[in-house]
């Protein structure tokens, strides 16, 4: 079993949803986004061209984020999804600096103005990485993460890649990933 | 799609990288000019116990810093960690066995040997950032090692100098690895005009515009007056020692704005190439059109 993401780019109008959606259900700090869209344009005035490209962690096969890791909080699932254990991570960043896709976070809430409260689950939080994990709590109750729900066009489609009855596996044949030449097999696809 | 800037390691890791390198290159520099004094000996691995200190304060969960030798098979963190936690120990055996007066030259080998992994990790550390072409680029690699042991010979002679008017060997030292830096440097700018290093070439092309530019002028100024430091010792030109702290304190400014240039230029390759974005829009328009 593998879980994946295909992302269809000519579905995506950029409401961000996705993004508010997965703030929401991982009550992420000031400035963290586990997923957030970007706006892309191409060729210039008057023929331009303008698209919204969503980016989460790419939940890669060979993560450098895991390879850097130096006290092995990062760590790999069975079905694919990279994680973080809080309780082992020190907090050095050095997986946000090696990770190609700007997906790792450091949680830290000095950005957090002084009449909002901490919430309870900030202080285990505090000082360590975080970053998207295609709602592990969800999918394990055979929910879609939080972002393919809210996404109101369905441009996202989840599931399990191995399995030749998903939606997922039949896009694949259609599916591209960000920086495919380096080699870091992501789970996470593109079409367009 | 342009490259986009890492934030993670800053003016802290600099620092680290800086004390570090300069603790273990003075203590190699020393050991091979078979220094004598003890003493000197003692004072690199209190630059290593500084970096420590400025790098648990960059840590988000300093607590758990016992955790970073961990994961020894594959990350150079953890690998620096053993290095930095063993260059201690053997440090203290080494306090020890001045103190009781005992023969320690064994101690001072491993020690040497220590140094040698302590200035190659933050090195190798970048190295393993695999989407940082700038730091993944064996030229910037050598120019960081270079810098780290100018930077510690240049103390050496400066500590020498202080108390033993005759620091020949460590200035001629000193002098050579200061020269081998400012080649490397100007051929690292002339570089930087040819363009000839494509993967490396936005970052190289950001050390020059900004605030970047003068950590560059800094960089390059701390290695002239590290040079002219030296040539005052082998001429036997006498020179205060607070000018010489003053020449030092500049030249150790060189090479800190050199690491912190480094970081500050590590930009990650784009997300999605130009062509790729091409495609993209050219697809979406067929779909509009449809």
């Amino acid at each position: 079993m593998k879980y994946a993401m295909v992302i269809d780019l000519t579905k995506c109008v950029g409401c961000n949803s996705c993004t508010a959606a997965c703030k929401i259900d991982n009550s992420t700090g000031f400035g963290v986004k586990y997923g957030q869209v970007l706006e892309l344009e191409s060729g210039s005035f008057p023929d331009v061209t303008k698209f919204y490209l969503p980016i989460l962690c790419m939940q890669c096969e060979n993560p450098e984020c895991l390879k850097v890791c130096p006290t092995g909080a990062t760590f790999k699932t069975d079905d694919g999804i990279v994680l973080i254990d809080k309780n082992k991570c020190m907090g050095c960043r050095y997986c946000a600096a090696a990770c190609p896709y700007m997906a790792r976070y450091f949680y830290d809430d000095s950005g957090r103005p002084l009449d909002v409260p901490r919430m309870d689950l900030e202080d285990e939080r505090h000082g360590t990485a975080e970053k998207c994990d295609f709602c592990i709590d969800r999918v394990r109750e055979g929910e879609n993460p939080a972002c393919v729900q809210a996404c109101p066009y369905e441009a996202r489609t989840f599931g399990d890649i191995d399995d030749p009855s998903s939606r997922v596996h039949s896009l694949m044949s259609r599916a591209k990933s960000l920086k495919e030449e380096e080699g870091f097999n992501v789970s996470v696809y593109y079409i367009w | 799609m342009e490259p986009f800037r890492q934030h993670e390691f800053g003016w802290r890791v600099a620092l680290d990288f800086l004390l570090s390198g300069t603790g273990s290159s003075m203590f190699i520099i020393y050991f091979l000019s078979a220094g004598s004094n003890r003493l000197v000996y003692m004072l690199g691995p209190v630059f290593i116990l500084a970096g420590l200190a400025v790098l648990l304060s960059e840590l988000g969960k300093p607590s758990n810093f016992w955790r970073s030798i961990y994961n020894y098979k594959t990350s150079w963190m953890a690998r620096g960690a053993i290095f930095n936690i063993l260059y201690i120990l053997v440090w203290l055996a080494m306090i020890l066995a001045y103190i009781l007066n005992l023969y320690a030259f064994p101690l001072y080998a491993i020690e040497f040997a220590l140094s040698i992994l302590v200035l190659i990790y933050p090195v190798m550390l970048l190295q393993d950032v695999k989407d940082i072409k700038l730091w993944k680029n064996g030229w910037s690699s050598v120019m960081t090692a270079v810098y780290a042991i100018s930077g510690g010979a240049s103390l050496d002679a400066f500590i020498i100098s202080l108390y033993q008017p005759d620091v020949l060997t460590l200035a001629y030292i000193s002098l050579g690895i200061s020269l081998l830096a400012l080649v490397l440097l100007f051929a690292y700018i002339s570089a930087l005009r040819r363009e000839q290093y494509k993967s490396i070439e936005y970052s190289l092309r950001q050390m020059l515009e900004g605030d970047r530019q003068n950590l560059l002028k800094l960089s390059f100024s701390g290695v002239v007056v590290q040079f002219a430091m030296d040539l005052l010792f082998i001429l036997n030109i006498p020179a205060k020692p607070f000018a010489l702290l003053v020449g030092f304190a500049f030249s150790m400014a060189g090479v800190y704005s050199f690491r912190l240039m480094l970081l500050n230029a590590g930009f990650h390759e784009p997300l999605i190439s130009d062509k790729r974005i091409k495609e993209i829009t050219a697809s979406l328009k067929i779909g509009h059109k449809n």
